[in-house]
């Protein structure tokens, strides 16, 4: 019986031990409980999940970009702007290609107008222009959609002399040109 | 009693008679010899008056002409009408005259010894002409001292100028010359002193050298010299110059030809005038006036509305055929000067002079004072005209960064001369301005350039010029506000029939060197330009102006290249037109370019064009194609065909925004856009939007 009882135990230690996810499994993970938290209500428990994925992920990992979105997004929304500023920055140089980019430039912009309210941050503005370069031939302004970690639906709108950007159908930012 | 006193009257009267007659005796035996003398003297100067021109010519190696000589008692010998001309008398122009010399002679020493000895010369308007002879005084001065040093044997003499003129410059019937009055004595003890009064003037050559006819270019200036003859030349004890706003005081000592002076200067209310309160002149200040030659020591006095150059030192080495500055330095506004360099006569008459500020500064140090300046002009006179170059290196910040500045100004064929109204008069038979900023450099050459400059106003120093550029011609002004305050120029320039390419590289490469422009001229716009700018840097720095280009050509530009493959329509690829013309406004908040229109056969173009300081455009563009082009594109004419169309003008409107260098482009509603939308599917559209994407993306990186 003592005999038995050993070997179901190692058994069962090789099975942990052979057949452990692994932390790619982790990621994955993490992420999916982070939107899953998001879509339940719970944006503090999916910061949670998003700010433990960036800690022990990297820059190459497909879901970086995302957590960095949504941890930059769950501090401007707590009112943590210094927080929030370090996260879309960090965000706008090393992804300078994501769909998510002009949105978090969106966040830039309107961090900077809350704390400095006289001073235009003409590169920043410059930034988001630079975007895209529009062609409106028969179109009268070109659309960026993008869905957040957070569960937010972002749109951009690029018209000619100006761009609006929303968050769930809510003006956000508008910036003339 | 009655019979003495006859007596006594009578032997008084007779003692009187014999008095009275012995005077009356002396006096005619006095007179008498005066008009022997007279008369002799007469005949004498008459008879010999050849053979003292011959003495003289030969001496002098030129010809002496004098109209008469005469005796005038007690002591005195006048000469008439003296002049030198050259041997071979070519020229009606003589390089010395002289109304009239006095001499005056030691009557003693006439009567003990039979010697004329003179004891003061007195030269009433003498004329030197170094306008015709520049070389008069190197080839003469020795000589006419000899001449003096003979005539007064030694003694002490007075040697007194009476307007006397050295004429410089002369244009037609104007003649610009320096005036001076002036006494020398020299004295026993080897001592020289000299009073007199210096000036520039112009005049008409038939007014003669008559006061009132004379315009004071600058303000007379006072001189008062006193010196020591000494083995090896003498020691300036005191040399004083003064004017009305001017007043420098210099010692020193000229040894072996080697000149050096000390001293300082003032330059009082070079800005604006300072109200004199007048007062009646003291006890003190009549002394002061009768004293001549002061000694008594004065405060220096600073110049509050003006200049002080403070520090003079200045060492000068006079040789045969060249005067050399070895060393001249002094202080203006705490800012050090320097400068060296030559006059030299030798084959011809050239200039080479060096000015450096900080010169003790070297390395980085001096690279980056912004105070710093080089100067270094090179001149020499051929056939009257000057030919040279001016190079000025200084440090400026531009864009952001000290950087290395050289200006250079080559010049060839000039020559000078005052107006009537005291300015001076250039002209330039070719300039050449090279501006280099570290190693990029851009040339502009002008040729037949004049220019009129008004520096006398004590505010405000005006240029007006005009020139020969780029096949066209220009002509305008600069002028720059010196008064207390922001230094402020400003300035206009009026462009004719310029050769744009010839014009516009080199000038628009100039303005990028200077700041950030983000466009340029294109390379493929050809033509004459007509326009005027104004320029100011107050109160901020910047252009405006208006530019037409006439019978013009677009070559290649890639707008046009584009539309002609998309459309077939060759014709674009080389568009002439009549006129294209724009209004523009360049300052460090915004470049614009407003009323912008191209009138030409083949499409018209108009519209504006703005770019603000942060490289962000806004425009609006309207280009219309004219039925007689549209009838020779298939493409065109299928496209009409399907909407229904008539093939008659068309007219596209677009909207630019964004940044220069990525540009947003929409095309603004109307009816052709409307139709042409309706029938195209959706698929095409998206397609269309892409492609005309793809195209603007590359025709801004090509511009």
């Amino acid at each position: 019986m003592r005999k038995k009882i050993i070997r179901i135990f190692l058994l069962v230690l090789f099975v942990f031990l052979f057949f452990k996810p692994g932390y790619a499994q982790d990621e994955t993970d993490l992420f999916n409980e982070g939107v899953l938290a998001a879509e339940n209500g719970q944006p503090d428990f999916a910061f949670m999940h998003f700010h433990t994925l960036l800690k022990y992920s990297s820059f190459s990992s497909k879901y970086f970009p995302v957590a960095l979105f949504a941890a930059g997004e769950y501090y401007f929304l707590i009112g943590d702007y210094d927080d929030a500023q370090n996260s879309f920055t960090q965000f706008s140089k090393k992804f300078p290609k994501a769909k998510a980019l002009p949105f978090a430039l969106a966040y830039l912009w309107k961090i900077s107008k809350e704390q400095n309210k006289n001073q235009t941050p003409i590169d920043l503005k410059k930034q988001m222009i630079n975007y895209k370069q529009l062609a409106l031939i028969f179109s009268e302004f070109q659309e960026y959609n993008y869905r957040s970690g957070l569960g937010k639906r972002y749109k951009a709108l690029y018209f000619i002399d100006r761009a609006e950007f929303y968050i769930d159908e809510q003006l956000f930012v508008k910036i003339q040109f | 009693m009655t019979a003495q006193n006859s007596i006594s009257m009578s032997s008084y009267s007779s003692r009187f008679s014999s008095k009275s007659l012995l005077i009356f005796i002396a006096l005619t035996i006095i007179v008498f010899f005066l008009i022997i003398s007279t008369f002799l003297a007469k005949i004498f100067f008459a008879v010999n008056k050849g053979k003292i021109e011959k003495e003289l010519s030969g001496y002098l190696s030129r010809q002496v002409s004098i109209e008469s000589i005469r005796y005038l008692p007690p002591n005195s010998i006048i000469l008439k009408n003296v002049s030198l001309s050259n041997l071979t008398a070519n020229s009606l122009r003589r390089p010395f005259s002289a109304e009239k010399i006095t001499l005056l002679f030691s009557l003693p020493e006439f009567i003990s010894k039979k010697r004329l000895v003179m004891k003061e010369i007195y030269f009433n308007q003498p004329k030197i002409d170094l306008f015709e002879y520049p070389l008069f005084f190197k080839e003469n001065i020795e000589k006419i001292i000899g001449i003096i040093n003979q005539l007064a044997e030694g003694r002490p003499l007075k040697l007194a100028i009476e307007d006397a003129s050295l004429i410089l410059y002369r244009q037609g019937k104007n003649i610009s010359s320096v005036f001076t009055s002036c006494r020398f004595m020299i004295g026993p003890r080897q001592r020289i002193t000299s009073t007199g009064i210096v000036s520039l003037c112009s005049f008409a050559e038939n007014m003669a050298a008559r006061n009132n006819s004379r315009n004071f270019i600058l303000s007379p200036i006072e001189y008062n010299f006193g010196a020591v003859l000494t083995a090896t030349g003498m020691a300036i004890e005191d040399l004083e110059l003064k004017s009305k706003d001017f007043h420098a005081t210099f010692d020193g000592e000229l040894k072996n030809s080697v000149m050096t002076i000390k001293g300082f200067s003032t330059l009082k209310n070079i800005f604006h005038d300072f109200i004199q309160i007048k007062k009646d002149a003291g006890f003190l200040e009549n002394i002061k006036k009768i004293l001549q030659y002061r000694r008594i020591p004065r405060p220096i006095g600073i110049s509050v509305g003006g200049l002080n150059i403070l520090d003079i030192d200045c060492r000068m080495e006079f040789a045969s055929q060249k005067i050399k500055i070895d060393n001249l330095s002094f202080s203006v506004n705490n800012i050090p000067f320097l400068i060296r360099g030559e006059l030299s006569t030798q084959e011809r008459i050239s200039i080479a002079l060096v000015l450096k500020t900080f010169s003790q500064q070297s390395g980085e140090e001096r690279r980056q004072n912004q105070k710093r300046l080089d100067l270094e002009l090179s001149a020499e006179v051929k056939q009257r005209k000057l030919v040279g170059k001016l190079i000025l290196d200084f440090a400026g910040r531009i864009k952001g960064q000290m950087s290395a500045q050289r200006w250079e100004i080559n010049f060839a064929k000039t020559c000078a001369g005052f107006t009537p109204d005291k300015r001076i008069k250039i002209f330039i038979n070719e300039l050449a301005f090279i501006s280099k900023i570290n190693d990029e450099q851009q040339q502009f050459v002008f040729n037949n350039v004049n220019a009129l400059i008004n520096f006398l106003d004590k505010q405000v120093k005006l240029v007006i010029f005009d020139a020969t550029f780029c096949a066209g011609f220009l002509q305008g002004y600069a002028a720059l506000n010196i008064s207390p305050g922001p230094l402020r120029w400003e300035g206009d320039l009026i462009a004719k029939d310029l050769n744009i390419q010839e014009f516009a590289t080199p000038f628009f490469s100039l303005l990028h060197m200077y700041s950030d422009l983000p466009f340029s001229v294109p390379k493929s716009v050809f033509g004459k330009v007509c326009g005027k700018i104004h320029a100011s840097n107050y109160p901020a720095p910047g252009l405006i102006g208006e530019i037409e280009i006439k019978n013009g050509y677009l070559d290649e530009l890639n707008f046009f290249v584009w539309l002609a493959d998309f459309f077939n329509l060759p014709e674009l690829k080389r568009v002439d037109f009549g006129h294209l013309s724009g209004n523009f406004s360049i300052n460090s908040q915004k470049n614009i370019l407003t009323q912008f229109n191209l009138d030409s056969e083949m499409l018209k173009l108009m519209g504006y064009f703005n770019i603000d300081d942060n490289d962000l455009v806004s425009s609006k563009l309207s280009l219309l194609f004219p039925h007689k082009l549209l009838v020779n594109s298939a493409k065109f004419q299928l496209l009409l065909a399907l909407l229904g169309e008539r093939v008659c003008d068309l007219s596209f409107d677009f909207q630019l925004s964004g940044t220069y260098q990525a540009i947003n482009f929409k095309w603004l509603e109307s009816d052709f856009k409307t139709k042409l939308k309706k029938f195209l599917p959706n698929f095409m559209e998206k397609e269309v939007e892409r492609k005309i994407e793809n195209i603007i993306k590359s025709i801004v990186e090509k511009e």
